[in-house]
């Protein structure tokens, strides 16, 4: 008799995108699903809707402007995945690096988040605020389709709706909803209010966070410039933050050769 | 000869060139250096280990012992993960084995790309 417990799960990749005035996320989210699906081996799905009501605001390294944004519904993971287990990741990351294909060999977790990131130019903060939690990045987290992680998302929609009163409550510094504070509190409130989660991602992350001209590929490593300087990063998975690259044809013809 | 402040002038694109080609090796060492330290992670058996020195040293040693006094238990252990969960290890040969090769292969990428990245001090 075969038992159910053993059968193989579904394993994928989704990003959600939703256009703004300024970025065309969906055109970028296909390329950077693409690529993962190539590097990691799995299928993916685009998660997006012509138009979302909920409108934030996000800062722009190419313009130095803030600009309108859509971030909220992250929590929607959970229903919307049409695996038992997802690696989520956001429009703008790119994954070169098949260090997140073991995550999913790894038995002991019902989602994990990235909590250590690496910036090519500045340092990032390790807490949300003085006195706040210690700093996640929704930017990329897997999730199996469990109870516990039901939870988790259940949780992160309730801070979503009602996040005055939970920024407040963490002492959290920026005005703006983020999905990394969601995430940050709804993981250590699910972790019984202890800041040593288990539930981290392998890591760190890079954000490339310049505003880049060009990233080539040199052997091993990329070659990643900005107007005034140039750096070489191992093919490792970085977050853009640059939007105005990734919607350039230099973008396009990049991924299309690394795809390929 | 004199310096011609004309001549000093005409320099200055040319430098602001040299400088927009030139790279960090510190930063390009430290960006490498981490993503090394994640890949050198491997699974095992459910459970998530990292291919240390300390690691691999402690099954060896627990190998020779168990020649020795073979009632530790076989060839069967339990190892803790980078998670702190406790993962059974039914061939203590087996996952010496693995860790070894993991452990090679990507110390010998990191000794490949670093000196790559000495080289390319200017792109």
């Amino acid at each position: 008799m075969q038992n159910s417990a053993n059968s193989a799960k579904s394993r994928g990749i989704i990003a959600f995108a939703y256009n703004t005035d300024t970025t065309d996320y969906v055109s970028i989210a296909e390329r950077t699903l693409k690529l993962a699906s190539k590097t990691l081996g799995l299928p993916y799905t685009l998660i997006t809707n012509s138009a979302q009501d909920y409108d934030n605001q996000r800062y722009d390294t190419d313009i130095g402007k803030f600009v309108q944004w859509r971030n909220a519904g992250r929590y929607q993971a959970y229903e919307l995945s049409p695996y038992d287990e997802t690696l989520v990741i956001d429009a703008d990351f790119l994954i070169f690096n098949q260090t997140f294909a073991q995550v999913f060999e790894y038995q002991h977790w019902d989602w994990q988040v990235m909590r250590d990131a690496t910036g090519l130019t500045q340092k990032y903060p390790v807490a949300m605020g003085p006195n706040s939690l210690p700093y996640v990045w929704a930017t990329a987290f897997v999730f199996r389709k469990t109870p516990a992680a039901k939870s988790y998302f259940d949780l992160i929609r309730r801070i979503q709706e009602n996040y005055g009163y939970y920024r407040a409550l963490y002492n959290i510094e920026q005005r703006n909803f983020r999905n990394d504070h969601a995430f940050a509190i709804a993981d250590m409130a699910l972790s019984g209010y202890t800041k040593t989660s288990q539930n981290s991602l392998l890591g760190p992350m890079l954000h490339i966070d310049n505003a880049v001209t060009s990233i080539t590929a040199q052997g091993n490593n990329f070659i990643v410039r900005d107007p005034d300087r140039a750096y070489v990063v191992p093919r490792t998975n970085m977050h853009v933050m640059s939007k105005s690259y990734l919607q350039s044809e230099q973008f396009r013809e990049f991924i299309d050769s690394e795809s390929a | 000869m004199p310096f011609s402040i004309r001549e000093y002038h005409s320099d200055i694109p040319e430098i602001v060139e040299q400088l927009k080609q030139a790279t960090d090796y510190q930063i390009n060492r430290k960006i490498l250096q981490e993503k090394i330290q994640t890949d050198l992670h491997f699974t095992h058996n459910g459970g998530l280990f990292r291919a240390t020195p300390e690691l691999i040293a402690f099954v060896h040693a627990w190998r020779s012992t168990n020649e020795i006094w073979p009632w530790n238990g076989g060839d069967s252990m339990f190892m803790e993960d980078t998670y702190g969960n406790p993962i059974r290890i039914e061939s203590c040969a087996e996952f010496y084995s693995t860790a070894c090769q993991h452990y090679q292969r990507v110390m010998n990428e990191w000794h490949q790309q670093h000196a790559e990245l000495r080289k390319l001090r200017k792109v």
